[in-house]
């Protein structure tokens, strides 16, 4: 982890979101997230007004890190202002991070916890909102941990409750833990479940801005965005506009996994090219490895090859490339690798989470399981590759629910693009090129229902 | 191993003095008490392996929620458990990154030693195997969770001494 | 008021009404758009995406994208196309996903033929099967006596849990699990609970949830003869299809009507017909001779020569009793038949009293008379007396609607259409229309009542006439100096504060000071806001009409004090068993001191085996018939079968003894009974139209086969003179007629079912409804279908309701007030005879709370006894934790035969707070 201390509000920091991460254990401590300068975004917030803040991060050009890359500042405006608007507001972090491939948001939420809370509380002061939550994965037991000590050093020391550093702001921060299902990560079926409800995404319009948990006004962001704020607030919008090295503004956590030489995670510009991550950053592949392709953005982005190597991690220029900039988090697919296996475990993954609400999805997916098993097993016909290109059109955008199906089919559609080859030597030669005895486990791995 | 049909019925169930006290200072949180209920669920978990037909109605009282709309979400979720479960619940990871890194014969590896497929419980009651989808730490892949433990970069070599050290932490 | 936009659809524009949904506006222009998850009573929610169409943003647009139609609000200009190829494939490749888990079964699943899943695979022309994988199975569940349940054929549309749980605020079915493995059913196996459990089979899109008794008696839909009917069990009046094959009563479906059941039935409504196959029904003339205490079997012929001897004996006295649960004409024919003077209404007296009281009432218009679909848009209740979940279960349902007015104002705010149905949820939460309860004890709608006030029967007219007066002073504008209690300001300002407040009350409390003050509350309501209402729940089906035709005091009690004193050479009775109203051995010994006694029936009863003549009396389902339900609704049923020779409708048996032979006459002596049964004339179609309706329909199989195991000839099939529906297959069938306009009157063809080209389920009455988002009745194009509103008719009278006096009639002794507790399975005596409601009945019991108990030192189950001049009852009594204070309810039926002298005989300690002597 490349860490940079800075306790000095003078010096700009180029690695923001990292610079509290220090080499010792007590760093997510309130202690010393206070020394090296926390909180200090917050104090500057509570002297502005609300809509300057709220101005000043629409500034910043701030991008949802999420998945979406939604524009903060715009998101945020548009919920209801003034005496009249309802309350309580609530803001809600989302820190579910179940994903296939993505594994940032665990350092933040481990090492950072102050740096959350804060982004929290300048979120909360800038909307006029009354309670947070952060809904985080119930396996991220560290991270659990570390937050509820934090919020306890918050209300010891009039961070959190009434009357937050004497400003007359009040705030109050609530942890959730998943009892576990990906798509709790979509922020409507993350609010559901907060109200205690199955997951199930709701429908838009009405947007949780204006009616969300409990009918409320609610604002979910990602770990990430959220961290970004005290900095924003701290060394201004044209300092975080700076930072990226393309067109999208700030940094951004990367990582890479998979066999590579130094798999981790690396804050590094937005715009970072995707090479430098794999090639500088990660080392490259592992010896006796070859880079066959790989998943930009988490386990629900589209497949990309080394030929877009050049691509600036940006959203707008990965989009470009038909893929999506996700998490960040790379998902790196070697020569000795079945690609289908991949897409099959990817797959499964997906149908597994499904909540089962919409028809493409609960019953598309199975069935696309269903035949890339059945490919996989050596089993398969040519007319199936028409059929899973048919159910990859089926979950498209918009003709789900919510962008779980969607996301679900993206590794999927280019890898059939990308690696056809692949799916019809398993058809025509019976059995799996890879490795036969790999495909031969996965079927003696049930499916693990409850 | 348990199956599902054997699940016990019929058994009363009270709640704790704790549980009751954990799901009060819940309720202070939530304007509605279905607020709680996945909270509520979850420290029954805690304290009892899994939730039972018994304890899944003791809560549907306490909480004065219908019994089906708790069991309609109980159920929905991957980690609480409507069926016993072994001592030590074991969580490998099945996600894409541990698979690429050899997390499908690691996973081969524990059923082969416990004798069990995936969902099931040895039949001494020691250990639950329920993969979960990645977990998060694809950097250190392959992975497993249990005992609220991750464990990284494991090697097949190491799960006799990793299960054993799992027991005897339960145990004391 | 619905305006109207153009839609260009594959660039041809049409108009639509623009509150509504794509998907509806294309159903309303006949367009054979396939969905599941929308429901025109539930809205959308978006969730089987199967109404996919594509939208195009302008004329330009040539890309377009999908979009699902339920969840998208039509709008002047909106571009859509149906038949675009990509819609087609997502639309076949949807249903094909659906049926990757849906069993190949429908030769053997009773929902094959009436099967929208199976209409809706046909419409996408999905035919192969590609999916290669195995189907998941599911244990299925005992659901009680009304549903089975086949979870393997479930496609996961989510209609039945929304339903179940959100439309009628059942809390017992859910949906488990999730992915492609949810399940939709109960916690554990049981009874369903809800009282509109039946509807899940008319709801659910396929065999899940099948309509259990009819499973015993099983016909295709294409060999069900149809009729439509009116449900004969509650005084709402709901619109039914009754089905029939070989003389047994099949199953009953809901009939739409706007204005009273829209889409559901009730349990009871439902299951009920059960009485018509029972063992126990009439099918032959018994004469019993008096000397020689012998009984014989009689012919036609016999009977009329032994009623017309009786008739005509010098000596003659006769007296007839009608019926509450018998139709207009029935009880026309009596009257002619006795004369007005010697025709009772087989009621108790202070029922009769009550139903008089609501007639002057009406006849004077100082009320509103409101239907359930007005009470389901008005902006708050106030429900007093009366457990309508017990008495009159589809105005329970309506009520629940009329809660969730507020949400869909607050989500209309954000620009939210009511049919946005989750959400619409989402954003109401739990904030609900004001719905205020005053009852003896606890009802099924507290869930979503604001206030929920458990009071004696003498609190709650306190606090009726209290709001009353705070009401009048507030109206007065002048400050009264009285001053008024907390809750009755609170409920006051409910009522003020809202448009539309409606008044819901019913008789069943047996308490005519509390309807009286209902009455005056209402009627002072209705002066300050022409927008209240007022609907009141009464005993049967018919009891609004019977008593139309009885005069003040022809009721049982005064019968039954007239038969003591004098006892008539001739007493005929119909359709009512004088046990339910009058203890065994006292009304034996009156009945013995009368000469002929006839009694017309329908099954086997106490009343029936005291009778020296007993004329079996065809059901609902043989017969055509009018019935006024208690908004002074006058509606047409139709038979479904005909009537034998032996088993005639009471019309039927009197029309040679009264001189009202045809069916004109009987109608026009109606007419003369009451000015208010004038418009009877317009709901009876004597006319033969053009157009006979069959009740089979086309598909009907094996008429030739069906009686072939006794010959193999074809029978000719009954003739029906009285109407113009036919028992056959020949004629007009499954589509609603136009009205025809005869330039006199304005005929509707009865419609014996519904269908559509392509929809063979009951979802094709979605092709054929009036889109809107709301039940608007007025507008309905289903128009004279509503029946007709006899008091919208005529010129107000002039009335005052009485003042209601505190201490009047309810059973008051020490402050303890007796009152009736009624059930949905128990009280209706036809109902009784259904074995799937029988399995439903609760134990009997005596209830009170906990301090009555004690103070009458009784634990649970111990037994009381409750007696009156000649009659006890001794009953366990059951300790209610939510039964008001100083009050004990007795069963319905004991509670009648009770009559107004009961009292408790357990030694009583009233006020006595320091415990009982004795305990
Ligand atoms: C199936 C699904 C899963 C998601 N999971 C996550 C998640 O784990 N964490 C997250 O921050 N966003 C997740 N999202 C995106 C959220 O819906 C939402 O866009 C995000 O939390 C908004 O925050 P942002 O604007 O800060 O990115 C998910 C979306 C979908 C459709
Ligand atoms: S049970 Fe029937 S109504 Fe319910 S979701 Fe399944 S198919 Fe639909
Ligand atoms: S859960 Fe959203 S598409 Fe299925």
């Amino acid at each position: 982890m490349n860490t940079e201390k800075s306790s000095e509000k003078s010096t700009y920091p180029t690695k923001p979101l990292t610079r509290f991460i220090t080499d010792d254990d007590n760093c997510w401590q309130l202690q010393e997230y206070q020394d090296l300068g926390g909180y200090d975004g917050l104090k500057h917030a509570l002297t502005l007004s609300r809509a300057a803040v709220l101005d000043e991060i629409k500034a910043s050009n701030l991008r949802g890190r999420g998945g979406a890359g939604f524009p903060t500042g715009l998101k945020w405006s548009f919920v209801p202002q003034g005496d009249d608007a309802p309350h309580p507001k609530y803001l809600i972090v989302n820190a579910d991070e179940m994903e296939p491939g993505a594994f940032k948001d665990r350092l933040l939420l481990e090492k950072t916890p102050h740096q959350i809370i804060e982004g929290l509380l300048i979120g909360g002061y800038t909307l006029d909102a009354d309670i947070g939550y952060i809904f985080i994965r119930g396996d991220y037991y560290s991270a659990i941990q570390h937050i509820e000590i934090a919020l306890q050093e918050c209300y010891d020391n009039k961070l959190l409750g009434k009357d937050i550093l004497g400003s007359g702001f009040n705030f109050e921060i609530h942890i959730h833990t998943s009892a576990g299902r990906y798509i709790c990560g979509e922020e409507t079926a993350l609010i559901n479940a907060l109200e205690g409800k199955r997951a199930i995404p709701r429908a838009k319009p009405p947007f949780p801005q204006v009616a969300g948990l409990w009918g409320k006004p609610t604002i979910v962001n990602n770990v990430e965005t959220f961290c970004n704020l005290p900095h924003i607030l701290n060394f201004g919008a044209d300092w975080f506009k700076s930072l990226g090295r393309f067109k999208d503004a700030g940094t951004k956590i990367f990582g890479v996994s998979g066999r590579v030489k130094n798999p981790g995670l690396w804050e590094l510009p937005m715009g970072t090219p995707i090479g430098e991550i794999i090639e500088h950053y990660a080392g490259g592949m592992s010896d006796g490895y070859k880079l066959k392709g790989y998943l930009p953005g988490g386990g629900s982005t589209d497949f990309l090859l080394a030929k877009h190597f050049d691509t600036p991690m940006d959203y707008d220029e990965i989009g470009k490339q038909r893929s999506r900039m996700g998490t960040g988090t790379i998902i790196v697919l070697d020569d000795k690798y079945c690609p289908v296996a991949m897409v099959l475990n990817l797959v499964k993954f997906f149908a597994q989470e499904s909540c089962g609400w919409c028809t493409p999805c609960r019953d598309g997916l199975p069935w696309a399981a269903v035949l890339l098993e059945k490919i996989e097993q050596g089993k398969g016909e040519l007319a199936d590759i028409k059929q899973l290109e048919d159910l990859c059109k089926f979950a498209a955008p918009g003709n789900t629910f919510c962008a779980l199906a969607p996301g679900a089919v993206e590794p999927l559609q280019s890898a059939l693009n990308y690696f056809r080859d692949d799916f019809e030597q398993h058809i025509t030669q019976k059995s799996c090129p890879y490795c036969v005895q790999s495909c031969e486990q996965s079927h003696l791995e049930e499916d693990h229902d409850k | 191993m348990t199956l599902a049909n054997e699940i016990p019925t019929n058994e009363t169930v009270e709640l704790s003095d704790v549980e009751k006290a954990q799901i009060d200072s819940l309720l202070l949180k939530t304007p509605y008490t279905s607020g709680a209920s996945i909270d509520a669920l979850k420290i029954i978990q805690n304290h009892r392996g899994w939730v039972s037909d018994g304890s899944l109605l003791a809560l549907a009282l306490y909480l004065n929620l219908p019994l089906a709309d708790l069991d309609s979400v109980a159920t929905f979720y991957n980690l609480i458990f409507r069926q016993p479960v072994g001592k030590v619940v074991l969580h490998p990871c099945d996600g894409i990154s541990c698979d690429l890194m050899g997390g499908q014969k690691i996973r081969q590896c524990l059923n082969k030693q416990l004798k069990i497929t995936n969902g099931q419980t040895t039949d001494d009651n020691q250990f639950t195997l329920i993969p979960l989808p990645c977990l998060g730490a694809c950097d250190k892949a392959p992975v497993m969770i249990a005992n609220e433990t991750l464990f990284e970069l494991i090697q097949a070599e190491n799960l006799p001494l990793i299960l054993n050290n799992l027991i005897k932490e339960k145990s004391t | 008021m619905t305006n109207k936009v153009t839609i260009f659809i594959e660039d041809l524009p049409y108009q639509v009404a623009d509150d509504i949904n794509l998907l509806q506006a294309c159903l309303s222009l006949k367009l054979d758009i396939p969905y599941f998850c929308w429901h025109p009573a539930m809205g959308s929610v978006g969730a089987c995406r199967q109404c996919a169409v594509m939208q195009y943003q302008d004329e330009e647009d040539t890309r377009g994208r999908l979009v699902m139609s339920c969840m998208t609000p039509v709008a002047e200009g909106m571009r859509i196309s149906f038949s675009h190829e990509k819609a087609e494939t997502f639309r076949a490749t949807n249903i094909e996903a659906m049926m990757t888990n849906h069993p190949h079964d429908c030769p053997v699943c009773e929902e094959g033929g009436d099967c929208h899943l199976q209409d809706m695979t046909l419409l996408t022309g999905h035919i192969t099967r590609r999916y290669p994988g195995t189907k998941r199975t599911h244990n299925n569940q005992y659901l009680g006596p009304f549903l089975n349940h086949e979870m393997n054929r479930c496609i996961g549309c989510y209609r039945c849990v929304r339903f179940y749980r959100d439309y009628c605020g059942g809390n017992d079915l859910n949906v488990f699990s999730s992915k492609n493995n949810i399940f939709f059913g109960r916690a554990e196996p049981g009874n369903l609970e809800n009282e509109f459990s039946g509807n899940l089979a008319e709801v659910c899109p396929t065999g899940v949830f099948t309509d259990k008794p009819f499973s015993q008696h099983y016909i295709r839909k294409w060999d069900l003869q149809s009729a439509p009917s009116i449900c004969t069990h509650c005084s709402v009046g709901c619109n039914t299809y009754v089905t029939e094959r070989g003389g047994i009563i099949r199953k009953i479906n809901n009939r739409y009507n706007a204005a009273i059941n829209g889409h559901f039935l009730c349990d009871r409504g439902r299951f009920a017909y059960q009485h018509v196959n029972h063992d126990n029904k009439l099918t032959q003339i018994w004469s019993r001779a008096q000397q020689s205490q012998t009984t014989h079997i009689f012919d036609n012929e016999q009977a009329h020569s032994q009623l017309s001897q009786w008739l005509n004996e010098t000596d003659a006295q006769v007296l007839g009793i009608g019926s509450a649960r018998s139709s207009l004409e029935n009880n026309a024919a009596l009257h002619k038949l006795v004369g007005g003077n010697n025709f009772y209404a087989g009621i108790a007296n202070n029922e009769l009293k009550q139903l008089q009281l609501l007639t002057k009432t009406y006849e004077s218009k100082q009320v509103a008379l409101v239907s359930l679909s007005q009470i389901e848009q008005s902006d708050a209740v106030l429900l007093v007396g009366e457990d309508v979940t017990q008495t009159a279960p589809r105005l329970a349902l309506s009520i629940r609607q009329m809660t969730k007015n507020a949400g869909i104002a607050q989500a209309a705010k954000l620009g939210i259409k009511p049919w946005q149905d989750e959400a619409v949820r989402n954003i109401s939460q739990d904030s609900k229309s004001p719905l205020i309860i005053i009852n003896t004890d606890e009802t099924k709608l507290a869930d979503v009542a604001k206030y929920n006030l458990k009071l004696a029967p003498n609190k709650q007219l306190e606090l009726l006439i209290e709001i009353e007066a705070y009401l009048t002073s507030k109206y007065a504008l002048t400050p009264s100096a009285e001053t008024f209690s907390d809750l009755a300001i609170a409920i006051a300002e409910e009522l003020l504060a809202a448009n539309n407040p409606v008044v819901v009350t019913g008789t069943h409390s047996f308490d005519i000071a509390l309807l009286s003050a209902c009455l005056r509350l209402s009627i002072l309501l209705r002066k300050h806001k022409n927008n209240s209402g007022f609907y009141c729940a009464t005993s049967s089906i018919n009891a609004l009409g019977l008593s139309l035709l009885a005069q003040p005091d022809h009721d049982i009690d005064n019968l039954i004090h007239s038969i003591k004193s004098t006892p008539p050479t001739l007493l005929i009775i119909m359709e009512t068993d004088l046990y339910r109203y009058c203890a065994n051995e006292k009304l034996s010994k009156y009945l013995d001191n009368i000469k002929h006694i006839v009694v017309i029936e329908q099954i086997m009863n106490d009343t029936v085996k005291m009778a020296d003549l007993v004329l079996p009396a065809a059901s609902f389902a043989e017969q055509h018939s009018s019935w006024l339900n208690n908004e002074g609704r006058l509606q047409r049923a139709y038979a479904v079968m005909p009537a034998s020779d032996m088993r005639q409708t009471p019309v039927q048996w009197l029309a040679q003894h009264n001189a009202l032979d045809d069916g004109q006459n009987l109608y026009r002596y109606m007419q003369t009974i009451t000015p208010l049964l004038q418009p009877i004339m317009q709901i009876v179609t004597t006319d033969k139209s053009d157009f006979p309706v069959a009740r089979q329909p086309m598909r009907s199989s094996a008429r030739t086969a069906f009686f072939a195991n006794i010959d193999v000839k074809e029978y000719a099939p009954k003739r029906d003179k009285k109407s113009n529906l036919t028992f056959t297959m020949e004629g007009v069938a499954g589509f609603r007629q136009q009205t025809l306009d005869n330039s006199q009157h304005k005929i509707t063809t009865p419609v014996t079912g519904v269908w559509s080209p392509k929809w063979n389920s009951n979802q094709a009455l979605n092709k054929d409804l009036k889109q809107s988002s709301f039940q608007d009745e007025a507008d309905s194009s289903l128009g004279a279908d509503l029946g007709l509103k006899i008091f919208d008719q005529l010129n107000s009278q002039e009335f005052t309701v009485p003042a209601a006096q505190i201490d009047s009639p309810s059973q008051q002794l020490n402050n303890l007030s007796i009152c009736p507790q009624h059930h949905i399975y128990s009280n209706d005596e036809l109902a009784d005879y259904s074995s799937s409601i029988q399995q439903l009945r609760p134990e009997p019991v005596i209830s009170l709370n906990q301090q009555q108990a004690n103070h009458l030192s009784l634990k649970s189950g111990e037994k009381l006894t409750i007696s009156s001049d000649d009659y006890n009852i001794s009953l366990p009594c059951f300790i209610s934790k939510t039964l008001a204070d100083q009050v004990v309810l007795v069963p319905f039926t004991e509670f009648l035969r009770l009559g107004t002298n009961m009292h408790i005989a357990t030694k009583y300690s009233a006020g006595n707070a320091n415990g009982d002597a004795n305990d």
